[in-house]
Formats: structure tokens, sequence, C-alpha cells
């Protein structure tokens, strides 16, 4: 059986008096509601199935309204007059009469140990009453440590005691609805507490963690747990979803990480870099061969071990929606755009750009592997440049790594300096240099990791992804050549031992680029103009960076997960279609197996389309099941 | 015009002929006889005889179910000839009665292949491997062919671990620029590519003075 969704309406609810009884219409639209706006009013968009049909809420006429969820639609039996939300409770079913209230209670029969649930009983289109699921009566509270003491005084305190009540508020409410997030939380508390603990580390940093942390699990949890049983004492801030939440699209979210996180532990990065200690040093200074040169060509990670990747799992970051934020990770938090729930099947807003943000996380480790904690201390300077002025060997591959990496940043601060052939350096250059160019350098890192990694180093979806991203931020005309160099050096990935890479990578992008169709764009005309009339400037900038690519290809590469990411089960004869779903249809026994794939597959539209991306916000969070 | 479309045929040499062009230009059946924009590529058209049996969906116009497309590109007595089926080269080969001055050149596709793959330090790859056919050899009845596919094997990993394994007999080259395929060659001579216009038709002269110019094409060899 198949579920279509097939138009977008708005739920209201509403209590024109204080003390009166709470009212529900149905609306086409928040526009609608305005006018009518009250001190309690609240809404959020509802989408008809095809099997579904608006009630009317009129007269005496009983109804009853249930809210069902987290439920994957396909789950749900045929027949009834079913509207799906972003809500955790992301179905609601309309009975009326007889035969529909006894279909309910059957169906609620069914779900009683599974899926928590709470029914309105209208008369007309007020609420008279109702009734919620056994499991929300039954279910246990959720265990808390106790608090962790921080002395009076300490500037940590109010922070602190803010995250710690912000944990109990969302481990309680996430017990019912999205269970599996109390092991992730502990496992969160557990790092920050190595953090917060640690007494090498500045006060103002842990703040910033602590803030960071605040925020985003403040917006997790009042975004997905708002429009949780009792509905109607839990409201959402984010207006337009201040009845249900997006509880539905957090899911999605934490789906997403979830398979991300799981399959890139996989590439064990850390291990296999620290492997490169008991390798030999190649013969010659990297430095000065070319990518062609067997030594380079002959780089590669080692080996994984098998059976290890119980041991480097992915810290759980909390994940959230932000207006302001937008695509965003630190060191805790993942964010995406509030503009995903209606444009998520766009490719400006669609959650492909996760990708990136995941792979700073996976850049900051492998860049974490390669300096290792000596980097803070000056004796290792002194040996990287001693390395780097020929008047010390390496000891081992690590160390020439090490030196080449150092190499990579220098290039770029000749670039500052516009000295591209010798800079003077001091002692302590390698941790000066390094530090300085720490950002530009990590930034361009993650764009090669998404490329080769999420992209499966296509240039063609991977410009159409990241320069319709950037083409719906405000204000970055100054900063245009950054995005051109970033687009570079990941095409120039694939051009490292080809003839003229240079040229060819340039000629690549402004290919990839006139072949974009992006309505009314901002960025990418004046990028192609800068393409054309500072092609030198370009060839020279990437040039300069090549030695951070080369660096990329030795030791963030690792095809096993890239194949792991490309991989999905094939459902049609066509390899082009290997995914095979039909837009705004569920069908049952058909969970996405790769959410990657599917997003590449289905959210490349130009116009916003709120059921599509309610489609693929709903299929992501029922993505792969226990697997995710 | 010329339609785009795949051509597949041979590289070859006839001996005793003067000129393959004339020679094929008057045979039966031979029609629309065109120099392809300056170049010594030529098209033409050969309506072959019913009775020949050859029966395929050759896109025709309608009306002219045994009409085929021909291309030639003519080089003292070397030239290829491609139409859209390979048998029906060969038919026409049969059809003006040269098969027994026909000769087919050893094409080295494993050192090509490696070219391709690694250049000489001090240049870059200049093609991309976009389809590798090769003999496996050591592994007895159980392993005998593999075959990759992609927009850029040689700079792939995987390919480079088994490339000292590997015996390869077919490639496929893309241009490094626009990505798109050149031509695919067999070590027996076979070339086929998509014909996408006149420029086209220039990429794969420059392959093929390319493979000259590195003397991966051999003649005078007899293929038992």
């Amino acid at each position: 059986m198949s579920i279509q969704i097939t138009g977008e309406l708005t739920l209201v609810v509403d209590r024109p008096s204080i003390d009166g009884q709470f009212r529900v219409a149905i609306r086409d639209s928040v526009a609608a509601t305005l006018p009518h706006w009250g001190r309690a009013t609240r809404t959020s968009p509802i989408f008809q199935t095809s099997a579904a049909k608006i009630p009317l809420l009129t007269g005496r006429r009983s109804t009853r309204v249930c809210f069902i969820g987290p439920i994957s639609p396909d789950e749900l039996p045929a027949g009834f007059n079913l509207f799906l939300s972003y809500g955790v409770y992301n179905a609601i079913i309309f009975a009326q009469g007889q035969t529909e209230f006894a279909a309910l209670d059957a169906l609620l029969a069914k779900l009683a140990k599974t899926t928590p649930w709470e029914m309105w009983e209208l008369v007309g289109d007020k609420v008279q009453g109702g009734g919620y699921s056994p499991l929300l009566k039954t279910a246990s509270s959720a265990t808390h440590p106790p608090m962790r003491a921080i002395a009076h005084g300490d500037h940590l305190r109010a922070a602190s005691e803010e995250y710690q009540t912000l944990l109990a508020v969302t481990r309680s409410r996430a017990a019912p609805y999205l269970s599996e997030t109390a092991d992730e939380l502990n496992v969160l508390d557990e790092a920050l507490n190595d953090k917060i603990k640690n007494v090498e580390l500045h006060q103002v940093r842990k703040l910033q963690w602590l803030v960071n942390i605040n925020a985003a699990l403040s917006r997790f949890s009042s975004q997905s747990f708002a429009g949780t049983s009792p509905i109607l004492g839990t409201e959402c801030h984010f207006w337009t979803h201040s009845l249900l939440g997006i509880g539905l699209a957090t899911k999605a979210l934490l789906h997403f990480r979830r398979y991300v996180d799981k399959r890139a532990a996989l590439a064990q990065f850390p291990a296999r870099i620290a492997a490169f200690k008991s390798m030999d040093p190649v013969a010659s200074s990297l430095k000065a061969q070319a990518a062609t040169h067997a030594n380079w060509s002959s780089l590669t990670l080692p080996a994984p071990k098998a059976k290890a990747s119980a041991d480097v799992a992915q810290l759980p970051l909390i994940v959230c929606f932000s207006g302001r934020d937008g695509f965003k990770s630190t060191t805790f938090t993942l964010s995406a755009p509030l503009e995903v729930m209606q444009s998520g099947n766009t490719c400006a807003w669609s959650l492909q750009t996760l990708t990136h943000e995941l792979s700073h996380i996976f850049v900051e480790s492998i860049i974490a592997a390669l300096l290792e904690d000596d980097f803070s201390k000056p004796v290792w300077s002194t040996k990287i440049l001693a390395i780097y002025n020929g008047t010390r060997q390496p000891a081992n591959l690590h160390e020439q790594l090490q030196e080449f990496m150092f190499f990579a940043f220098a290039r770029l601060e000749m670039e500052d300096q516009g000295k591209l052939d010798q800079i003077d350096l001091p002692e302590d250059a390698p941790k000066q240099l390094i530090r300085k160019h720490y950002h530009t350098a990590s930034e361009l890192l993650a764009h090669i990791f998404d490329f080769v990694h999420f992209f499966q180093q296509d240039p063609t979806s991977y410009v159409n992804s990241v320069w319709s991203s950037w083409d719906v931020i405000p204000n970055i005309e100054s900063r245009i050549d950054e995005y051109i160099i970033r687009s570079l050096c990941a095409l120039h990935y694939a051009n490292l031992t080809v003839e003229n890479g240079t040229a060819v990578s340039i000629d690549m992008l402004l290919a990839k680029l006139q072949g974009l169709s992006i309505p009314r764009d901002q960025y990418v005309t004046p990028a192609i103009k800068a393409l054309k009339d500072r092609r030198d400037h370009f060839l020279q900038a990437l040039g300069v960076r090549i030695p951070l690519i080369k660096l990329a290809r030795a030791v963030m590469y690792s095809p096993e997960v890239a194949s792991i990411f490309a991989q999905t089960r094939p459902v049609s004869k066509t390899a082009a279609k290997v995914t095979g779903y039909r837009a705004k249809v569920f069908t049952k026994n058909r969970p996405v197996d790769n959410p990657i794939r599917f997003i590449l597959e289905h959210c490349l539209d130009r116009s916003s389309d709120p059921a599509k991306s309610l489609w693929v916000l709903t299929q992501l969070a029922f993505s792969g099941g226990a697997d995710a | 015009m010329l339609r785009q479309a795949v051509y597949t045929g041979h590289l070859a040499k006839l001996h005793g002929v003067k000129s393959v062009a004339g020679l094929f230009r008057d045979a039966r059946g031979v029609g629309e006889f065109a120099s392809l924009g300056d170049r010594k590529w030529y098209s033409f058209n050969w309506s072959a005889p019913a009775n020949l049996n050859l029966h395929l969906d050759a896109g025709a116009p309608a009306g002219q179910a045994n009409s085929y497309p021909f291309i030639l590109r003519e080089s003292s007595d070397r030239f290829i000839l491609l139409s859209t089926h390979h048998s029906v080269v060969q038919a026409f080969f049969r059809w003006c009665r040269v098969e027994p001055q026909l000769e087919y050149p050893r094409v080295n596709i494993i050192n090509l292949v490696s070219a391709v793959t690694r250049p000489p330090e001090d240049q870059g790859r200049i093609y991309r491997l976009g389809a590798v056919f090769a003999a496996v050899e050591g592994y007895g009845r159980t392993l005998k062919t593999v075959a990759f596919w992609g927009d850029d094997i040689g700079d792939a990993g995987l390919f480079q671990e088994v490339a000292p394994q590997i015996s390869p007999f077919r490639t496929a080259l893309r241009d490094i620029r626009s990505d798109r395929e050149i031509v695919s060659i067999g070590s027996g001579g076979e070339v086929s590519f998509f014909y996408r216009g006149l420029g086209h038709l220039d990429q794969t002269d420059r392959l093929f003075r390319f493979l000259t110019g590195l003397d991966l094409i051999s003649w005078g060899i007899s293929h038992g």
C-alpha cells in the first residue's frame, strides 16, 4: 500500500477566552489564520494524504483527532483520514462516526505498546475531552545523575547549571518519543565533563563550549518536544509550528548524523595516521616531489585494522535547527537552517550541506592525529623546522608528514606576505603558522573531504550543491574569491596528476558553473566573470594550495568509507535510479538505506515544495531503522 | 550531415592500394561520399544488398533499411573505417573484396594503460581512462577477465593495486578537459567512439598521434 501527500493545510488551535474551551480549525494557510490570531492561537502545517478528506468541524458533530508518533506513515493501515506533520506526532487521524471510531480504537490498541499518541474529542470545533497512550501514563521517568558541584564564584557556574538542567529536561521529554537520545547525551556529557575538568584548558574556552551546547540543547529540546503530550501545554517558539513542533525533522537530522557517524568511524583515521609512526620516511623530501612522483602515488593511509570500529566512535553531536546559525558544526553541536522545513527539497537548502559540516569534524580529528599534543610544545616547532631546513632527518613517516603539513601552511603564509619563493621563518614558525592558517586550511580540507567521500568525486553534483547553498547566503560578494578557491581545491583533488592540472581544474569549475541553472543567482555569474578575468590569480592561488591537496590525498582519503557512502540496495534495474522512490509517496517496507544518495537524488529542485520537503524528512527520519 | 551515434570498426592497413578513400568511394552501393570539414576524415553511405542479410538496426532513414553510414580516416595505406556495427564494416570489406590485402595492427594496450596511468614524473597525465578490459592470468579457470568502468580509472587506488596483475586488451580514453570519452581501442586495432562532431575527429587524430609517438602500434605481425 502507498500513501501519497497531496496538499498542505494549517491546523489551528485557539482559545478565544482565557477560561474557555480550546477550538480546532483547519485552514488553507497561516495567512488565513492571521486575521483571527489571539493570545492562545497556535498553528502547524499539516499535509493531506491521498485518502484524506478535510473533516467538517461544525454543529454538534463528534470528531476524534488523534496525534500519533513518531511513526512511519507506511506502517499505518489504509482507510484512515490521515494527515502528516513535522511534529514528533507526525501522523494525525480525524475520525467521525461509529465505524471510524471503532477502526481508530483498534489501531490505538495495536499501537499501545509501541507508539505514543494523544487523542482529542471534539464536539463541533470544541475540545471536550480526550486521552493518552498507555505508554505515556506508564513510562518510567528518566534517570538523572546528581548535579556536578561547581564552586561559588566560578565563571562557569551559571552556564553549567543551565546545561545540567537542560540535560535533565531533554532526557525526561525524550524518554517516550526519542529514547535513543538518552545514551547519546550520556556520551556527550562524559566528553564535555572531561574537558571541563581539564585544568590546562582556559575557562573562557570551556564557557564557549557550554554556551554552544546550551543553545543547541535548548533548541533541540524545544523544537522536538513542543507539541508532545500534553500538546496544549507545550508550545513551540518556531511560531509557524507552534502547535506540533518539528520533532520529526530533528529525528531526520539525528538519523542522518548517526548514519554518517557510524560509517565514517570505520575509517579509523586517527589510528591509521598514527600507524605512519612505524613506517620509514621516504628517501627524499616530499616537498620537492611532484604529485606524479612514485613517493606520492604510493603514499596512502595504511589499511584499517579489522574489528576496531568500536574504539573510534564519533562524538554524538547535539542536532538542532537554527534560523541564525544555519548549517554549522561546532565541537559538540550540528545545526541546520529552519528553511529545511519549507525548502529541504531544493539544492539550496538540502540537508546534503550537512555532509560539509560533518566533514569539518573528520578533518579536525585528522589534523589532530597528525599534529598530536606535542604541537603546542616549543620543542616540536624546533624539530619540525629543522626537518624543514634539512638539518635533521624525520624519524618516521609521521614526522615527515608533519613537516610537509607545515610546508603546506607556510605556503599560505608566503601568499599572505606576497613572497612565494622564500620567507623568514622564526624558531616557532611551525606552531605559529599552523595556528594562523588553521581555519583557512581546515575549510579547504573539509571541502576536499566532502568532495571525495560524500560526492564521490563527481564535480557536477558537488559544484551544483555548494554553489546553490552559497547562493542563499546574504552578503558574501566580497568573499567570492574564497569560495572559488575552495571549489577549485576540491576539484583539483582529481586533477593533481594531470598535465596542466591547475588550468584543467579552472576550466572544469568554469564549465560546471556555466552549466548551473540557479534562477536570479547572486554569486555564480560574478564567480564566472572572476575566473575569466583573473585566471592567473586563481592559477597562482591554486598552485599555492597544491601541497595541502597532496596532503589530503595522502592522509584523508578512505576508499572503504567512500565506497560505503556510495552503496545502496538497488531496487530498479537501471543503475541511474538505484533508490527508485517516487516523490511524496510512502511505500511499505521501503526504508531509505542510504540517506546521502537519497538526498542527492531527490533534493535537486529549484523551487520550494513543503510537501516534498516533509516527504524527504519523513523518509530520513525512518531511514535504516535501528541501523541508523 | 553525419549523425551523432556510436561508430565501431577497425584500424587497418590495405596493402597494394594507392588510395583507400578512392577504392571505397568507387565501390558499388557507396554514395554521399564527402570530406568531413577539410580533414582527412570522410563519411559515406553504403547501400548493402538485401541478400547480405545484415538486418541490423542502423538507424537508417525510413525506406533505406540496408543503408549504413560510414566514417573513414585515411593516412597513406593505413586507415580507420567505422560504421554503426562492427559486422557492417566486415561485410563492407568482403563486399569490396579487400580482405586478403587487409592487415590489422597490434596495439600495445598494456603499455598504453600504463603510460596514461603513470606518466613520466616530470609531466602529468594527458588522458583519463574510461574503461579497461583485461585478462587475468594466474587464477586458472576461476578468474579470466576483468572490466573496469569509470571516469578516471587510472587514478583509482583499487585499479592501481590490481594493475600489476592484469593484462589490459581494450581501453577507452577520455579527454582531460571535457571529461568525455574520445575513443575506445583494442589490442587488435578495434576502434569505436561516439561521434560528437568535427572537433571530436581532431581529438581522435591527436590521440592516435599520441599512440604513434609512444610506438604503441605495430604492423607486420602475424595474428595467428
